[in-house]
């Protein structure tokens, strides 16, 4: 499949900021052409990484919450149950790995308080998260900018 | 851009009665949560330079109107250099949608002028200037310039109504489950710190927004955040090693000078404990913000662009020690 995907994300990136970008005066404009291409730059790189990184974030989660199995609540439990009967068995359909995946991390962010009080649990839970951040495959920086001096600034809020 | 312009031009013939005319109207690129839109407005000879802050379709931070316009006019009641408001359109009926007019004020902005090319002296004496400006914000008699009856005092409890604030905001943004703010949000609920007493609190203060002119503070910009609270919340704000690039000078100026300077100057006594907890605060606002960006962009309502605030996750967990 040529051009890849990545070979067309990266040409519309090219083709945008090197032949549409230097004509735009109007700042605002050229603002927000700016933080587009360096979102396309990180799809470019990263949408490969999507489908993988949302098998092992499914893994990694009922992990933690097969450990904490025991603190969840009745309704938790048997939610959990059942998205462990229903999780899809073809990695190849995104969209179906993409709502298992999504079911499971609601169930986590219900399960957070419960399992921040197990220190055993809270600790797999932890380590988890942490490896997710490494992990995650498309991540521009937040609307912050870069001072000549290092650190970074919110220009948000 | 024509659209505004007109509106701009009817809305100010009606407030002075006059026939005006819109010149050199341009959006900044500043400003990621309001639309900044600079004019001149022409009466007869007379030019004014105006600037419009207008509500976006779409923004990274929900605020009212209301509140902005009606501090900023008790504000003038004080010595504090504040923006000079001409006219509100708080419902948006002239403009199109809720939007201040002000002066547009003299003095330059950058967000990194403490680490910028000024000599050390000249960068340590702005920093004095401008982190007392915070300190004499903390100082305004809100009771006394009429504020309690536009603001609610929180009393002690001003962390748990900020946090409980900003997990309703994430509630009503937030496009997939977010587990790691869960985690977060369960420290802050375990630590919250009470308040020794209620100010006012600018709530996103920082060089960026203010202006200067040499070594001295001209105007103090950017109300849209102010509130009632803990003066911890500001000063975590500020303290937060995440902004450090902004706030601090390498070896002269960092957060136990600035912390020690703002006691002397408004004689309440830090607590440090409450400043990290509301760093903390300070990192989750901002990444709340961006999924705010998130939500109105999958709506079409916001031309920016974020992808997820993972690597705030990692600094936040850092923060809580986890």
């Amino acid at each position: 499949m040529r051009p890849t995907v990545s070979e067309q994300l990266e040409g519309i990136g090219r083709v945008l900021g090197q032949v549409v970008a230097p004509h735009i005066s109007d700042p605002y404009a050229a603002n927000i052409l700016d933080g587009l291409l360096a979102a396309l730059g990180s799809l470019a790189a990263g949408w490969a990484q999507v489908p993988p990184f949302l098998r092992w974030d499914v893994d990694g989660t009922v992990a933690v919450l097969t450990s904490a199995r025991a603190i969840l609540n009745e309704g938790m439990t048997v939610e959990f149950n059942v998205l462990l009967v229903d999780a899809p068995d073809d990695d190849g359909d995104v969209l179906a790995l993409q709502t298992h995946h999504r079911r499971l991390r609601s169930l986590l962010e219900r399960a957070v308080p419960a399992i921040v009080e197990d220190p055993d649990s809270r600790a797999l839970l932890v380590a988890h998260l942490r490896a997710r951040i490494k992990r995650f495959p498309l991540s521009t920086p937040p609307p912050i900018r870069t001072p000549p001096t290092g650190g970074i600034s919110a220009d948000a809020a | 851009m024509n659209d505004f312009a007109e509106r701009l031009r009817r809305w100010l013939a009606d407030e002075l009665d006059e026939s005006v005319r819109i010149e050199h109207l341009h959006r900044t690129s500043g400003g990621y949560s309001r639309e900044n839109w600079l004019f001149d407005a022409v009466v007869g000879t007379a030019h004014h330079s105006l600037i419009g802050r207008r509500d976006p379709a779409g923004s990274v931070l929900n605020t009212d109107r209301r509140v902005e316009a009606a501090v900023l006019e008790a504000l003038q009641k004080t010595d504090l250099p504040v923006p000079q408001l001409r006219w509100a359109d708080l419902t948006g009926e002239k403009a199109g949608r809720p939007t201040l007019i002000m002066d547009l004020a003299a003095g330059s902005c950058d967000s990194f002028v403490l680490n910028g090319e000024l000599p050390i002296e000249s960068r340590l004496g702005l920093a004095h200037q401008i982190y007392d400006m915070l300190a004499r914000i903390h100082l305004v008699d809100w009771l006394g310039i009429g504020l309690g009856d536009v603001l609610e005092d929180p009393g002690s409890d001003a962390s748990l109504r900020e946090l409980d604030h900003w997990e309703s905001e994430l509630r009503h943004v937030q496009l997939e489950p977010e587990p790691e703010l869960a985690v977060i949000i369960a420290w802050l609920r375990a630590n919250a710190p009470k308040s020794p007493l209620t100010v006012l609190v600018h709530g996103d203060f920082k060089p960026g927004n203010v202006l200067y002119e040499g070594d001295a503070v001209t105007v103090i910009l950017d109300w849209e955040t102010v509130h009632l609270g803990d003066p911890h919340e500001d000063l975590g704000w500020v303290t937060n090693p995440l902004r450090a690039g902004e706030h601090r000078i390498p070896e002269v100026w960092q957060p136990e000078h600035l912390l020690t300077r703002w006691s002397q100057r408004t004689g309440i006594k830090v607590d440090d404990r409450s400043v990290h907890w509301w760093s903390v605060l300070a990192n989750l606002k901002l990444a709340v913000i961006v999924l705010t960006g998130n939500h109105a962009f999958v709506q079409h309502r916001l031309d920016r662009y974020y992808q997820s605030p993972v690597v705030l996750y990692g600094v936040l967990l850092d923060m809580i020690g986890a």
